[in-house]
């Protein structure tokens, strides 16, 4: 059993900040997450929505993910706010890597404000299927 | 799909008014929206992360903008096995009724990142006027 080699850090929001003209504090937010294990590799997907794809820093150290997103303001300039859910943000979440990582060839993809990371394990973590003779 | 509601609570009749949404579609299948307005348009703005554009209907009926659709699962081998799972949506639905006629036939929509943008133009009698005092 390897029930630890992919331990998840909840990175704790901010409490809802109240957003006002005069204070630019944006509040961080954790994005929701999917992590799937196939035979070599564990498959993150987060929801990023608002987000360009150059915004995104992915950063791999000191044995953690990080992802960190700002968010695009969509309204309308000059408009009033008849109902609003979708207050300023920005995402950030962080994740513990086991040593089952290979952290060389870790590969991200940003698709439809979907964030999908493939985290290949390392040849001593994937399962072996042993021949017997 | 965790939404933070911060509408004054001046607005919440308003919103009630607003949105016609019932308590079964709350939580997993409502998409957090946006709803500004100037003098000339309403917009709506939704956060559809992993929607695809074929996957989503916009309709305009009877003074109300619906939002529905699907959210494609990403296929994966029999031998995964799921450590994490919190996006959970799958389809979703929303409607907004705005407060003002709506041009309908000058709607607009845009989907760009997992956001969606609809353009609400006011029809020509729901736009703000200056009256000139003879």
């Amino acid at each position: 059993m390897n029930e630890r080699k992919f331990a998840l850090v909840r990175f704790t929001p901010a409490a809802i900040v109240k957003h006002d003209a005069n204070d630019e504090q944006v509040p961080e937010v954790m994005p929701l997450a999917d992590i799937v294990e196939t035979t070599d590799a564990f498959i993150v997907t987060m929801d990023l929505p608002g987000v360009a794809k150059e915004s995104i820093r992915l950063n791999v150290g000191g044995g953690e993910l990080s992802v960190n997103a700002s968010v695009r303001r969509p309204s309308l300039k000059n408009a009033a706010v008849v109902y609003r859910e979708i207050t300023p943000k920005q995402y950030r979440r962080q994740f513990r890597l086991g040593n089952g990582v290979d952290h060389e060839h870790i590969d991200a993809q940003y698709a439809d404000g979907v964030l999908t990371i493939a985290l290949p394990k390392t040849d001593a973590l994937k399962l072996r299927e042993i021949i017997i003779h | 799909m965790v939404v933070h509601v911060e509408a004054p609570r001046a607005f919440r009749h308003l919103v009630n008014e607003l949105l016609e949404t019932s308590v079964h579609q709350a939580y997993h299948g409502m998409p957090a929206i946006e709803v500004t307005e100037d003098d000339q348009q309403t917009q709506v703005v939704a956060e559809l992360p992993g929607v695809k554009k074929e996957d989503l209907k916009v309709g305009f009926e009877d003074g109300v903008l619906t939002l529905r659709g699907i959210r494609q699962q990403q296929e994966l081998p029999d031998s995964a096995r799921v450590i994490l799972n919190e996006r959970h949506v799958r389809d979703f639905k929303r409607r907004v009724r705005p407060a003002h006629e709506v041009e309908s036939q000058h709607i607009s929509a845009q989907l760009t990142d997992g956001v969606l943008t609809v353009t609400l133009p006011k029809a020509e009698k729901a736009k703000a006027r200056t009256i000139t005092v003879r």
